[in-house]
């Protein structure tokens, strides 16, 4: 009996690959033809490929490509769009490499696209944890990987597991963030939320190596993915607000086997230079210096860039000290090779209210200046020069009212009445959401300026008693807050601002609603794109602002825009979803619960000109 | 205003917003009632065995699965997600109402899909963080009503 059922089910199967090998236009499952990324495309990418998270090593956020410009963006429309997983927040950055995109999905899901077509050609999908990871229980079991994740069954692969990872109940997936990937010879690379570094085959989706660099159940995850440098994978972790003797850490892998080959801590521990900066705080007890984005390199120097998150708890008074608190609100600057620490400069000395300085380090040579370039939550673009780290100059938004930057020395000065006393209520702008966060703004050498993408958003605030000092304990520290409109705002939350880097002036800003976001996106076009958090995508004219084209989306704007061609043809990328911090979660909820949004509707929508549009302007390519 | 008022108001309907106005007459009444006579007027605490066991059971089951991702399993939250019990629980409740944690809980949890269980569901999670937070379990469920969760003081033991 068992043969005959044996027998009859590879009848059918046979019958069915045979049907299969009949169709028409059968799509692939992996690729057949692929040219490796080298180092050098990685450094100077082909026009129509994006390559890194922010396309360039510089953190640009810009494009080449010109088709799609001033003149004809009013007539974009739809190409393709693609469901993405809907279990966590979406901020993905897509890559685009010879016509395939490589989609990061929340929770570690990876997804090749025909980026023609989007048309899936392989799935990622990373193998649930063998035990519940249970982060906060007493006796945490170190989290074991329940087997290697592998690419999903073609074509039962656009059918969504039975299980969510989130409705599994090991209270380990966060908000299952996976912002971006990096791709390098035959390999895509991704961070995980179970704090894993994998590389998987560019070609057919299986997994080549899966380095597991600390310990999920200690609360440590990526959220951010790596960059290659020099044939190394380069990835900063996060999860570091519990007290625990690990820091957080920047570390480098090979990238062709995933071996660890250095590990750079982001905090000064006791006895070390800079150790004496916590005051007399023991090593579990110094927590924070989170790094929750990605880095940037510039091979003229040598060194990668990477900002860090504030010390935790969060107010001095809470964690208990008035030190600097090394190396937290720190940009690093890293050998690649050896993750010796070249430099550091530290933007907030002692940061006190959750104001991030974490975001993309950007290099622009500035008036010849060889500069980097980072805002932080409270508004101030820091150019910092990129060879020695020193403070060159910062310019305020003027939205913050927090503490003032020395305009000659770079040396922070805190307006007493806003460093946090325990039950005491202030009025702080922004709130901890910050006018700037995550969504990296853009650069064009086009017009020298800086796009960013704002929050017009203050708290009151009241902070209270922290955490016990014991191990497993710790985190951000209570506040009482209660959210407001910026009062100079006008009744909007979102800003996009244009701001000439060479003269720190606004050159034009537009009003929303809601909050802007996404990161920008901006192209030779004379183009910079955008969202905001009420389902708007818009293309600017990067010289004036003027909105030149508008659509809506199925949800709110979400993730990094890009643009790229395929078969000759540019397509420009935005991505929407839910999740997104408390920027997207807290802000835009309480204090516009007129605009809403559906619960789910993590996607990618990819518009191109019609496919008779003739190319107006000039193209770069 | 207060925010589930707020949040009443600020919801679609003529008939809505009558019955939320109403809502907020009611409170604030109910809230000068309370000054004016110097006592709870009839009002309950967290003490007073709000909640049942088995409805703080369920909650578990719940938390577990929708909110324990951020907020970890032992509810003392990371990274951006508050803790949710003692100390930074009673700071940062202290002096609302139970009709306010679950608001605040149904309006804007889990972040990536708020409002997203059933009513029933977010009162088991209430239930559940009342139970962690070591206030006394009772012979009945909390109810639904928005109204009575409001009578429902959250303060320090007496």
């Amino acid at each position: 009996m068992k043969k005959q059922i044996a027998f009859t089910i590879a009848v059918v199967v046979v019958a069915g690959l045979a049907a299969l090998a009949q169709v028409r236009d059968l799509r692939p499952t992996e690729l057949s033809t692929y040219t490796n990324v080298t180092e050098e495309m990685l450094r100077n990418p082909p026009a129509g490929d994006w390559l890194n998270w922010r396309r360039t090593d510089n953190n640009w956020g810009y494009s080449t490509l010109a088709d799609i410009n001033k003149q004809n963006v009013n007539q974009l429309q739809l190409a393709w769009s693609w469901a993405m997983d809907d279990t966590g927040a979406n901020e993905a950055v897509p890559l685009v490499h010879d016509g395939i995109m490589y989609l990061p999905n929340p929770r570690g899901v990876i997804q090749a696209l025909d980026a023609a077509t989007g048309d899936l050609i392989w799935e990622y999908r990373p193998a649930p944890e063998a035990a519940p990871a249970a982060r906060g229980t007493a006796a945490a079991p170190a989290a074991a990987r329940g087997g290697a994740g592998e690419q999903t069954d073609i074509p039962r692969q656009a059918q969504r597991p039975t299980a969510a990872p989130a409705a599994e109940g090991q209270g380990d997936g966060g908000r299952g963030i996976q912002r971006n990937i990096a791709i390098f010879e035959d390999k895509i690379y991704g961070t995980t939320n179970d704090a894993h570094i994998v590389a998987i085959s560019a070609k057919t989706g299986k997994l080549v190596w899966d380095t597991k660099m600390a310990d999920k159940a200690m609360g440590f995850e990526y959220t951010a993915g790596p960059i290659v440098v020099r044939g190394k994978v380069i990835a900063g972790i996060t999860g570091c607000s519990r007290y625990k003797e690990e820091p957080c850490f920047l570390a480098g892998l090979d990238a062709r086997t995933g071996k660890e080959l250095w590990r750079t801590a982001s905090i000064a521990r006791p006895g070390e230079p800079g150790g004496d900066t916590w005051g007399d705080l023991a090593m579990p007890f110094r927590a924070g210096g989170d790094m929750w984005m990605s880095g940037s390199f510039d091979p003229q120097t040598g060194l990668v860039y990477w900002g860090t998150a504030q010390a935790k708890p969060w107010a001095r008074a809470v964690r208990g000290t008035d030190g600097a608190a090394l190396y937290t609100s720190s940009t690093l600057a890293i050998d690649p090779d050896t993750g010796k620490m070249k430099w550091y400069y530290q933007h907030i000395p002692g940061e006190t209210q959750d104001m991030d300085e974490a975001f993309e380090r950007m290099l622009v040579d500035v008036n010849g200046r060889k500069s980097m370039l980072t805002m932080g939550k409270l508004g101030i673009l820091w150019e910092i020069d990129r060879v020695t780290g020193k403070f060159i100059r910062s310019t305020d938004l003027g939205y913050q009212n927090i503490l003032k930057v020395d305009n000659a020395t770079g040396k922070v000065t805190y307006n007493p009445s806003m460093i946090p006393q325990v039950g005491v209520q202030f009025d702080m702008c922004p709130s901890t959401a910050g006018f700037k966060s995550w969504r990296s703004m853009a650069y064009s050498p086009q017009t020298n300026a800086v796009y960013l993408p704002l929050n017009l958003n203050c708290e009151h605030a009241t902070f209270g008693p922290g955490p016990e000092k014991i191990i497993g304990r710790g985190g951000s520290g209570p506040v009482r807050r209660k959210n407001y409109m910026h009062p100079a705002a006008d009744g909007a939350l979102g800003e996009m601002q244009a701001m000439d880097v060479r003269t720190g002036r606004s050159i034009w800003h537009q009003r929303y609603s809601a909050p802007m976001n996404t990161a920008v996106l901006a192209t030779a076009g004379g183009i910079v794109f955008s969202g905001d958090w009420d389902r708007h995508m818009y293309a600017f004219d990067a010289a004036t602002g003027k909105a030149l084209w508008t659509t809506r989306l199925p949800t709110t704007a979400q993730g990094f825009p890009i643009t790229y061609s395929a078969k000759g043809k540019q397509y420009v990328v935005m991505p929407a979803g839910i999740g997104g911090g408390s920027w997207s979660t807290l802000i835009a909820p309480e204090l516009r619960p007129d605009i809403r949004r559906p619960l789910g509707g993590n996607s990618i929508l990819v518009f191109a000109l019609p496919g008779d549009a003739k190319a107006t302007g000039a193209s770069a390519r | 205003m207060r925010p589930d008022v707020r949040h009443c108001l600020a919801r679609t309907g003529f008939t809505s917003r009558v019955v939320c106005l109403a809502l907020a007459w009611l409170t604030s009444a109910g809230l000068a009632g309370v000054t004016q006579n110097g006592s709870k007027a009839g009002g309950r605490t967290v003490w007073d065995g709000v909640y049942s066991a088995e409805q703080a059971d369920r909650g578990k089951a719940l938390y577990t699965q929708s909110c324990a991702g951020c907020h970890s399993a032992d509810l003392r939250g990371d990274g951006t997600a508050p803790s949710l019990v003692e100390g930074d629980f009673a700071f940062q409740w202290a002096d609302t109402s139970l009709g306010e944690l679950y608001e605040r809980i149904r309006t804007l949890m889990p972040s990536t899909r708020p409002n997203s269980l059933p009513p029933r569901s977010y009162l088991d999670i209430v239930a559940y963080i009342l139970q962690a937070n070591q206030f006394p379990a009772g012979p009945i469920e909390l109810a639904p009503e928005l109204a009575t969760l409001e009578q429902i003081r959250v303060t320090a033991k007496p």
